[in-house]
């Protein structure tokens, strides 16, 4: 019994871990709330959120942009994590992400349409026909690669490929979707519409909850379809559940700020390297560490003075570094 | 309490190329069988479809007495265990971990591990000799500590039936022998029934009670491996020429496969 004591260990480790991401989050909220273009002090902020005053312009800057901006990268940061791990943990494939299930490609492509086809052009109507595109790419990918690893993948990038032309052919043609897509493309969190989060964030809390139960059966996935299936698992079953969580999380993540790369890529290989590899740990830790590192690049991204840097850019500046440590490191992320 | 399997009129296949068809098999309850072949006779399509990770094309298979195919997957994991050919390991993942995730098929919707889970996850270790491995990194082991890893993951999940796909491939003699004990020790001690695929025809014939020669699809031979092993099932499921001789370790039967070079004229089979 004495071993059974000593993975004691880890798990209390892990814990901590787990509530260092935590603090990590809510430290990144705070700072969220207070750093910006506009000086606004740290008692200021918080009055602003517990007794504002109308007509006070550092009250309404944090009320109307820096709270909403900071429930984005909240919301997106945790759904990308998710959706991150969940396709890598189906497809046993350590390069795998929403954008690689075609999710991005058939976002874009519906906000494209929506532009050109139906004349919508607010960010609020976008935000439908980008997650409808997000979840029929996603739908035809599953349909296509039956829920094999290998399958699942080529079939999005093959339908990523498909999409992109397409839609690049349409923007050549019409500014007013050039126009749309552009602002959606580069992952901005200012300037969002406060009433997308309304419509989006129960998909991402189903899509959370879903990840969560799933992620006890990713253990079992890891080991092979087959080991899996020995084990009790209706292995086509458990990729159908996590097929549906990563539509929701990924689809509304994807509408509220745009495809930003690499949240949902480097923040599982990160979170493997923090706890090890029990997917009962890995989950969890993502949907923290996602919200760290959108809310790192979008404080980082406005601090670069006069003129804002997109915290899509940033996380992709940033989430680099990681991969490219975790490549180098000694065990690199076989799944 | 030993489990019994049985296929009734069991076709397999794949994508409309029978690879079995109109099989009939008991495996004695509580023993160790051995099944046998030469390549793409089916031998692990069969226990594949014992285990159902092959849809059956026609009849059924039970095990003691129930029609697997009316079980949920979750409650025939818990009466039979199977170690397929591919198992893949996540990088990083540690001994104990390993063999927890064979108590999946009793634990509930959030996979919580309860103190049964941990002893019997540690009586699986010691079992299997690993129980001072079991924090960790299963790549820091070697093959052969690595497949009794993989062997404790399926005790884990307490079966009375265990199925296993080649489980000596890739080890040195030694571990193979090492592996062969451990099973056999371990149906000695629990009875647990034994099925297991081998292409090792001595090994088989050393350690199982009950051997199954398979070719093309079909059972060639069944019975005690004295009875099973003669020059004449040889060739004609092997299509080999080989001597048979009194094992001089066990007394039972020795092949001895005399090679290509003199294939008589009659081993056309493919």
């Amino acid at each position: 019994m004495q071993t059974l004591g000593e993975a004691a260990a880890p798990a209390q480790r892990r814990g901590l871990v787990l509530l260092a991401a935590l603090v990590l989050v809510l430290a990144g909220v705070v700072l969220s709330l207070a750093l910006g273009v506009r000086e606004v002090a740290l008692g200021e902020s918080w009055r602003a959120l517990t007794d504002p005053v109308v007509g006070n312009v550092d009250h309404a800057v944090i009320r109307g942009q820096r709270v909403p901006r900071t429930v984005i990268a909240l919301l997106a940061g945790a759904a990308l994590g998710l959706a991150g791990v969940l396709s890598q943990g189906i497809t046993r494939n350590p390069l795998a992400d929403p954008g690689l299930l075609g999710l991005n490609a058939g976002a874009a492509l519906g906000i494209v349409v929506a532009a050109t086809a139906f004349g919508v052009v607010t960010p609020i109507g976008a935000v439908w026909f980008a997650f409808a595109g997000a979840a029929i790419a996603a739908v035809s990918v599953f349909a296509i690669g039956h829920g094999r690893p290998i399958q699942l993948a080529l079939a999005g990038a093959t339908l990523t490929a498909l999409l992109t032309p397409i839609s690049n052919l349409i923007l050549f043609r019409d500014v007013d979707a050039l126009n749309q897509l552009r602002y959606w493309a580069v992952g901005a969190l200012n300037g969002r519409d406060a009433d997308a989060i309304v419509v989006l964030w129960p998909f991402i809390a189903v899509g959370a909850a879903v990840a969560l139960f799933a992620a006890h059966r990713l253990n079992g996935l890891a080991l092979g379809d087959d080991v899996a299936a020995a084990l009790g698992q209706s292995v086509g079953r458990t990729r159908a559940i996590a097929g549906v969580a990563i539509i929701c999380l990924a689809g509304a993540a994807t509408a509220l700020a745009g495809p930003i790369a690499l949240v949902g890529l480097a923040v599982p290989h990160a979170a493997r390297r923090l706890v090890g590899s029990d997917y009962r740990w890995i989950v969890p830790l993502c949907a923290l560490l996602g919200p760290v590192m959108l809310l790192t690049a979008d404080i980082v991204g406005r601090l670069i003075k006069a003129d804002e840097l997109e915290a899509g850019v940033v996380a992709a500046i940033l989430g680099a570094p990681v991969l490219i440590a975790v490549a180098r490191g000694r065990r690199v992320a076989g799944l | 309490m030993s489990t019994a399997i049985t296929a009734e009129g069991v076709s397999l296949g794949y994508r409309g190329h029978p690879v079995i068809e109109n099989l009939d098999l008991v495996v004695p309850p509580g023993k160790v069988t051995a099944i046998v072949g030469p390549n793409a006779c089916g031998k692990s399509t069969l226990l594949r479809g014992l285990a159902r990770l092959h849809p059956l094309s026609a009849g059924r298979v039970s095990v003691d007495g129930q029609d697997i195919g009316s079980l949920s997957r979750r409650q025939l994991a818990r009466v039979l265990g199977m170690l397929p050919q591919s198992s893949i390991a996540p990088d990083g993942v540690r001994v104990a971990e390993l063999v927890a995730r064979g108590r999946f098929p009793h634990q509930g919707w959030f996979g919580r591990h309860n103190s049964h889970d941990d002893e019997v996850v540690m009586r699986s270790l010691e079992a299997t000799g690993v129980a001072d491995l079991a924090e960790r990194r299963l790549e820091e082991l070697s093959g052969g500590q690595r497949q009794r890893v993989w062997i404790a993951m399926v005790l884990a999940q307490e079966t009375d039936a265990v199925l296993l796909d080649e489980p000596t491939t890739y080890l040195d003699v030694t571990h193979q022998l090492e592996l062969l004990d451990l099973l056999s020790d371990l149906n000695a001690e629990r009875g647990t029934t034994v099925v297991m695929v081998l292409h090792e025809l001595n090994y088989a014939a050393r350690y199982a009670d009950h051997m199954v020669v398979m070719s093309g699809g079909k059972i060639a031979a069944q019975g005690a491996p004295g009875d099973v092993l003669t020059v004449e099932s040889i060739r004609s499921a092997f299509a080999l020429e080989a001597e048979v001789i009194p094992d001089p370790v066990t007394g039972g039967p020795l092949v001895v496969p005399k090679g290509r070079g003199r294939r008589g004229h009659e081993a056309t089979l493919s």
